[in-house]
């Protein structure tokens, strides 16, 4: 699932953190909601470093799924750089300036670390030659990622790509029912504002914040996702019917308390 | 068959043939009904075996896609499986109707496995792979069962089937046999009840026609075939009454012939009488002279016997004995003369007596000199015809019988008649017979019986067959040749003592034995008796 990150994007980003400041600011105490902000920040920033490797996969795809070519290029290090670009043209922010010993620096570098992981583990297959298609999609991609990521950040936070279930191609990504009670309720409703995110504070054994970051389909998605509904796409999966600007994916981010 | 009549022969053979078309329908819809009934029957056994198999391969589905998820984790594959286990679920509901307790050995194992795929689905979605190779593994023993189960259900009811199918080939095998059977019974049937029904018309029809033909060419004596009770049948009564009315025309036609031949013979002798009259008037007056001569001559040679007498004895003796014996001869001859003229006179004043007829007066009579007087009228008149006729008359006459009335020449002939029949019978018999004993005997017997006269006439003759006796006494009713018999005696003599003299005339007979006719005449006439025709 990628997503192209324009100026629009961006100023729904801002618009949507900033819904979010109001949400949880009406609900909580001026501390826990500058805690609450914090955590929101910290969370579209994995959410953004994740679209940004994922729009270099799906930006290579072509690439990644010729034939003729073996080595594509593509290691952890050029894909990294090439997100960490993404990121500051998006947002404008350099990521490599947040300071790694805080929380969000510590959680961008275990999502960097997963994104250059998974690239130098996928190298064999990447740079197969004579294969064409190789199913290494920026979906398989960013579930890769956000697997490694579980690891590296276990206990402190998880980043998981679901979607409203009847979209979910693997079963990891289904939603919880959190995540399912959050898309169905809000990220579906008609009136939802596009772009934005839904956060709130849980408590599941232990207290976390968690955030519901949904993403739209892009013309560059439909090629696997959308019409005609059932028709099987390059990965043998029948294409789920979608149209551009639809609720494709949600970005499901929790960071432990 | 010809009890009944062609219309319900036609309509019985039609019923019969409609019949058995009937019977033989009903049995092959029958048949064909049970066929179809044990057709659909191993149709739905297939449909059910079809069912088991359908089941047996959507849970081979269900593994696979159990296992494509438990690898792929697509949702794609977990959706599939689901489906699979629908339709898989849906089979069993529908098997569930034929087989329950297998069915339910099936779901109790389906669940099994069910559970523990999904269990270890569950674990490999949550990369506890160990755990979830140890889960798929019983869930593969649980399929194993599962599989057999169901492979079992399905060559089960396959065998079922195949054996319904099996059953029905043979019974429509031996459905087809009978019906060919009842076809050829039936064909046989109805042919030979067609030849029966039209052999029942057409061989009758046949005779009736070649009855017809035969009466069209005049043989009345031809054939009818017997008065069924169909139509063949009244046609046949009215060629019957056609012929009868034929052999009646025929009949009567020849008794007119016969009745204008003895018309023309009774003129013959009617003219016969007046000759006989004439002649024997004529006759009469010559015999007159020959009979009074012959007395006179007679007299006249007593005279001259006398006068003779002295001279002839002063003859010789010689002389005197040829004299006296020519004398003597003269007169017996002269007696004979006289003896026989007076008997030529009777003759031929009995011949005018009969020839004159018609004489209706009542006299009183000696009965037995009008009987003995019939008798030698007869006997000469028979005498007369046939030189060969010889026969003595036996008379048992009642001497003691008074005189009675009645018309003499009219009784006369009532006897003439049947002695003249009389003395024919025993003739002819005496002609015919082998026997060389035979003497034909007419005895002629009268009584006093008082108030009445009986006579009988019976002769020893040829007897009249028992079909004659009721024609006896009808006018032109003859058994003799043409010409030798009028058939007109009897029932003049009938009409003579029945009707004219109230008396009763009866015959018993036995064919070549005997003919007795007794006739009774009342002393006192009563009514005129009963009509012509009655015979007791």
């Amino acid at each position: 699932m990628n997503r192209r990150k324009g100026p629009i994007a961006a100023a729904a980003l801002a618009v949507a953190m900033l819904a979010v400041s109001v949400l949880i600011g009406g609900l909580v105490a001026p501390s826990a909601a500058a805690a609450a902000e914090a955590d929101a920040a910290i969370a579209q920033s994995l959410a953004q470093m994740l679209r940004s490797a994922r729009t270099v996969i799906s930006d290579s795809q072509a690439r990644i799924d010729d034939a003729a070519i073996g080595d594509k290029g593509l290691s952890g290090g050029v894909v990294l750089d090439l997100a960490i670009q993404k990121y500051r043209a998006t947002t404008g922010v350099d990521p490599m300036s947040i300071d790694p010993k805080s929380r969000q620096g510590k959680l961008l570098g275990a999502l960097r670390g997963a994104i250059v992981e998974v690239m130098d583990d996928n190298q064999t297959e990447i740079n197969a030659k004579g294969t064409g298609f190789k199913g290494f999609i920026p979906a398989v991609f960013a579930r890769l990622v956000v697997e490694s990521f579980a690891r590296r950040a276990k206990g402190e936070a998880e980043i998981k790509v679901t979607a409203p279930i009847d979209l979910v191609r693997n079963r990891k990504a289904r939603p919880d029912a959190w995540e399912a009670e959050v898309i169905s309720t809000k990220l579906l409703r008609a009136d939802w504002p596009k772009g934005q995110a839904f956060s709130a504070m849980v408590e599941d054994g232990r207290p976390a914040f968690r955030i519901m970051v949904p993403e739209y389909y892009a013309e560059s998605c439909l090629s696997c996702h959308g019409t005609p509904k059932g028709e099987m796409d390059k990965t043998g999966y029948p294409k789920e019917g979608g149209k551009a600007g639809d609720l494709g994916a949600v970005i499901s981010i929790t960071l432990y308390h | 068959m010809t009890q009944l009549t062609i219309r319900t022969r036609l309509i019985m053979l039609s019923s019969a043939l409609l019949l058995v078309l009937a019977a033989t329908t009903g049995y092959l819809t029958h048949t064909l009904a049970d066929e179809a009934a044990a057709t659909a029957k191993a149709a739905d056994l297939l449909a059910v075996a079809d069912q088991a198999s359908s089941a047996r391969i959507a849970f081979g589905e269900l593994r696979y896609w159990n296992t494509d998820l438990a690898v792929s984790q697509l949702t794609l594959s977990e959706q599939k499986a689901a489906a699979a286990r629908g339709r898989m679920e849906g089979d069993l509901d529908r098997l569930a109707g034929h087989k329950p307790e297998r069915v339910a050995r099936v779901r109790s194992e389906l669940a099994e496995y069910a559970q523990f795929a999904g269990k270890a689905v569950d674990a490999y979605t949550n990369d506890q792979r160990v755990i979830g190779n140890s889960l798929l593994a019983q869930a593969r023993q649980h399929s194993l069962i599962l599989d057999e189960l169901l492979s079992a259900i399905v060559s089960d009811l396959t065998a079922a089937a195949t054996a319904a199918r099996d059953q029905v080939v043979s019974e429509a095998a031996t459905a087809t046999r009978i019906a060919y059977a009842i076809f050829l019974a039936a064909v046989l049937a109805g042919a030979l009840l067609t030849f029966l029904v039209l052999r029942s018309i057409s061989i009758p029809l046949r005779a009736l026609v070649a009855a017809m033909n035969g009466l069209v060419a005049g043989r009345v004596a031809v054939d009818i075939p017997p008065a069924g009770r169909d139509e063949i049948g009244a046609m046949a009564r009215i060629l019957g009454l056609f012929r009868d009315t034929l052999n009646e025309l025929r009949e009567t036609l020849a008794r007119l012939k016969a009745a204008q031949a003895n018309l023309v013979h009774a003129e013959k002798m009617a003219s016969l009488g007046q000759l006989t009259a004439g002649i024997a008037h004529e006759i009469k007056n010559p015999l007159n002279f020959v009979n009074n001569f012959a007395d006179l001559s007679v007299e006249l040679l007593g005279e001259v016997k006398a006068a003779t007498a002295p001279a002839i004895a002063t003859l010789g003796d010689d002389t005197r004995a040829e004299i006296d014996e020519t004398i003597g001869m003269l007169s017996s001859n002269l007696e004979k003369i006289a003896e026989h003229g007076r008997r030529a006179d009777g003759i031929v004043k009995s011949m005018l007596l009969h020839s004159r007829g018609g004489g209706s007066e009542r006299q009183s009579v000696n009965i037995n000199s009008l009987v003995e007087e019939a008798l030698s009228l007869a006997y000469h008149g028979a005498r007369a015809m046939n030189q060969d006729f010889n026969m003595t008359p036996d008379r048992d006459f009642d001497d003691t019988i008074e005189p009675i009335d009645l018309v003499p020449q009219e009784i006369t002939r009532v006897f003439i008649n049947l002695f003249g029949n009389g003395f024919y019978a025993a003739n002819k018999r005496g002609r015919q017979t082998a026997d060389p004993t035979f003497r034909p005997v007419l005895r002629v017997s009268t009584r006093d019986l008082g108030r009445e006269v009986e006579i009988r006439v019976r002769d020893n003759g040829t007897g009249i067959a028992p079909e004659f006796r009721d024609k006896l006494f009808t006018p032109f009713f003859t058994t003799k040749p043409t010409g030798e018999g009028t058939g007109l005696g009897l029932s003049i003599s009938y009409d003579i003592v029945v009707q004219q003299h109230g008396g009763t005339i009866t015959v018993d007979s036995r064919v070549d034995e005997f003919t007795e006719f007794t006739v009774r005449l009342p002393r006192a006439v009563a009514a005129a008796g009963p009509a012509r025709g009655s015979n007791d």
